[in-house]
């Protein structure tokens, strides 16, 4: 055996086996080689010594009063881990309060908000309702006085103007599709729209002017104008 | 019967809420930890402290142990070790290290034999007090393997780290004790026991 391979064999050995260690290659190393044997001998008492350190403290415990306190400790983690548990559920019980309370004021919040937008659309509607009221009969006194020299009844003229006037925009929202379309129908029916212009839609604004025409027979001819917005005539209903 | 668990029922027992199992996990277990705590500190109030903040961990903290990745006793002495540190860094200073030592091992040691002597005892103080000026990764291994006895593969578990690095760190350590002592023998003359165990 030679130094190194010594080293390591005492190396892996535990200080408490190589001090009572009766490996004779070991042993034999030692008593030939002088420095392996010396660090051996010192091994060997170090060991002896950590050994007798070892006995001389092997039954310390520690004080009774830390048992004492780890067992005061222990059910005040009792006592805490169920009030711990007490006051979770609470918090979950208010967590679930808290969501609806949060859903109350956000439906109320949501509900002012939609009463608010139905409330301003009423307000335009009655404003656009008045105002389009105003607008057909301002309207309609020019082209009635304009009628008044060509057509033989203008006091009929204006009636039938005012009657047939109309907004589309001013008819009701509200009434059902059915009700609109038929609506939509019976007002456009009968009109002829005239060429390079867009097709009738009652939607624009417009209205209608009842005036005469020119006709070879003795009664006049009658004609409804629907005169758009910019003043161009979008199209055109014989009356009679 | 509880006497009959093993150390992971208990703790499972005692996180349940029964106090019999954590006292008697305690009774157990507590000496090795206390041990522990006074090999590495040389100090009897690091110590009990230390007991006591381990098992108050294990109360607290007990339901992150797995029993597959080590026992019951090397995981106390892992948190008894991070403990240990922490006190020494805390509230000792390397006074407390010095000179109180020699004073608290000759009042801890057992004589266990009558006729050993005051030179014996004065090597098992002079040793120990070589043990606790070593740097801290080589006490912790001499503690664990030479004063406990626990194998290699054991302290490697404790400590965290692997077989080789215990035994490297365990032979440089008793190099290092042995020179210590044989500079303490030089310089103070001891004879006899404590000589020869100091040579």
């Amino acid at each position: 055996m030679k130094c190194r391979e010594f080293k390591r064999n005492a190396v892996s050995t535990r200080a408490w086996e190589l001090a009572a260690t009766r490996d004779d290659r070991l042993l034999h190393h030692a008593n030939e080689c002088a420095a392996c044997g010396t660090w051996l001998e010192r091994q060997q008492n170090l060991s002896a010594t950590l050994q007798t350190l070892q006995s001389q403290t092997a039954t310390l415990e520690a004080a009774p009063h830390v048992e004492q306190a780890l067992r005061v400790a222990f059910r005040r983690n009792q006592v805490n881990g169920v009030a711990a548990e007490e006051q979770r559920i609470a918090v979950r019980a208010l967590r679930v309060s808290r969501w609806f309370e949060w859903g109350a004021s956000i439906a109320i919040a949501a509900a002012i908000v939609i009463g608010v937008f139905l409330g301003v659309r009423l307000v335009q509607r009655s404003h656009y309702k008045s105002e389009g009221a105003q607008s057909v009969t301002a309207a309609a006194k020019p082209e009635s006085v304009q009628q008044s020299a060509k057509v033989s009844e203008p006091r009929q003229a204006q009636q039938s103007v005012t009657a047939a006037s109309h907004k589309r925009r001013l008819l009701p929202r509200k009434t059902s599709q059915v009700d609109a379309d038929e609506n939509l129908m019976e007002a456009n029916a009968g009109y002829v729209p005239l060429m390079l212009c867009d097709a009738l839609s009652c939607s624009t604004d417009s209205q209608v002017v009842r005036m005469e025409v020119p006709s070879d027979g003795p009664q006049p001819q009658l004609a409804d104008v629907v005169v758009g917005y910019d003043g161009v005539v979008r199209a055109v209903r014989m009356v009679n | 019967m509880l006497t009959d668990c093993t150390d992971e029922q208990l703790l499972r027992q005692a996180l349940a809420g029964e106090e019999e199992a954590f006292t008697l996990l305690y009774r157990r277990r507590q000496g090795a930890v206390y041990r522990f705590a006074l090999h590495m500190s040389g100090s009897t109030q690091i110590a009990e402290e230390v007991t006591q903040d381990v098992f108050l961990f294990l109360l607290q903290r007990g339901d992150g142990f797995d029993s597959e990745r080590g026992s019951l006793p090397a995981f106390l002495v892992g948190v008894a070790k991070n403990y240990v540190r922490r006190a020494l860094q805390r509230n000792y200073p390397e006074s407390v290290l010095s000179t109180p030592i020699e004073q608290e091992a000759s009042a801890l040691m057992i004589q266990s034999d009558p006729g050993e002597g005051i030179a014996r005892r004065q090597a098992s103080t002079a040793v120990w007090k070589a043990v606790l000026s070593l740097p801290e990764h080589y006490r912790e291994v001499v503690v664990l393997c030479d004063l406990h006895s626990m194998t290699y593969a054991q302290a490697a578990e404790s400590l965290g780290c692997a077989l080789g690095t215990i035994r490297s760190r365990l032979h440089r350590a008793h190099d290092m004790l042995s020179k210590k002592l044989q500079h303490a023998a030089d310089a103070h003359g001891i004879s006899g026991v404590a000589a020869r165990c100091m040579s």
